[in-house]
């Protein structure tokens, strides 16, 4: 009983996060753009006269998705046996599909906007190699350097 | 309990001698404990009395109250708590690695970072254990990583 507490609020804490952090950055481009958002995306449909109610519940659900998500790929709760190389590709892998679903879904973009939905797509691409290089070159060093300080304790407490 | 210490220099070495009307659990606690002194800890297997060389034991796990020993083919119950056993192997290359493992370093084939600061442990025998994220710094501190 005291896990399944401890589990639902790191869950609620979470979305809370995510949330807020998609708040944050909404509200920022949101002032960037002021009344030109209105013909950008419907998520800035009010403009400058801020984020409407719309907009918040869809950006609460993507908090929840990417919550799920994080709780299957990022913990070993439902995975038990993954290299993190291979969690994490999946977990932005899957994020990505989930964004792309719910952009077509709520129209954050228009479908004919071609250049709109190519440049997401390069940005996300861009974005998920770069995460994936970075990820994984910090996991090979971060081995590295714990099986050869393994290896010299080992080495010394046998010359001991 | 009466306990009798006589010192001489006469005795070529350190010998001790239980005196009890019979074999209870807590004159095993105190054999047990005293064989850890030497490296050696006594443990059961089917009823059957080990002393284990602390050199040859992987890790040590409590499960549901109990305590068990594992070396690379053999699993051993043993009457120590595991706090109790953490304490005398801690100055003997054990450290503790979750709350309820103690592992051998010097029984560690390789190590893996894992998912939140966890470390995941091959130990000689193949068998994967998992440092939980409260003991992995730890055990990159004793490792000498930061």
């Amino acid at each position: 009983m005291k896990e399944k507490m401890k589990y639902l609020s790191w869950l609620i804490k979470e979305i809370i996060a995510s949330f807020g952090a998609g708040v944050v950055t909404l509200g920022v481009m949101n002032c960037l753009m002021g009344d030109i958002g209105e013909k950008v995306s419907p998520i800035f449909s009010l403009g400058k006269a801020g984020i409407s109610i719309d907009t918040l519940a869809q950006f609460l659900l993507l908090a929840v998705f990417a919550v799920i998500v994080k709780d299957v790929f990022m913990t070993d709760r439902w995975i038990k046996n993954m290299s993190v190389f291979l969690r994490k590709s999946l977990y932005f892998f899957v994020i990505i599909l989930g964004v792309f679903a719910m952009s077509r879904l709520f129209k954050w973009f228009p479908a004919d906007a071609a250049r709109a939905w190519i440049a997401f797509g390069i940005f996300f691409s861009v974005a998920m190699a770069f995460i994936t290089i970075l990820t994984r070159t910090k996991e090979i060093t971060e081995n590295n350097k714990l099986q050869e300080a393994l290896e010299e304790f080992q080495k010394r407490k046998k010359e001991e | 309990m009466k306990i009798d210490i006589d010192i001489n220099d006469q005795y070529p070495e350190t010998s001790v001698t239980i005196h009890a009307p019979r074999l209870s659990q807590d004159i095993e606690k105190m054999i047990a404990m005293m064989r850890m002194l030497d490296m050696q800890i006594s443990a059961e297997r089917n009823g059957e009395t080990y002393i284990l060389d602390a050199n040859k034991i992987l890790y040590i796990e409590a499960v549901e109250r109990k305590t068990f020993i594992y070396t690379e083919t053999e699993m051993y119950e043993s009457e120590l708590k595991l706090y109790e056993v953490e304490e005398q192997l801690l100055e003997r290359d054990f450290l503790r690695i979750s709350k309820q493992t103690i592992v051998n370093l010097r029984m560690i084939k390789s190590l893996k970072a894992d998912i939140n600061r966890k470390i995941k442990l091959t130990l000689k025998n193949g068998e994967q254990i998992m440092v939980s994220r409260m003991y992995s710094d730890e055990l990159r501190q004793k490792l000498g990583v930061r």
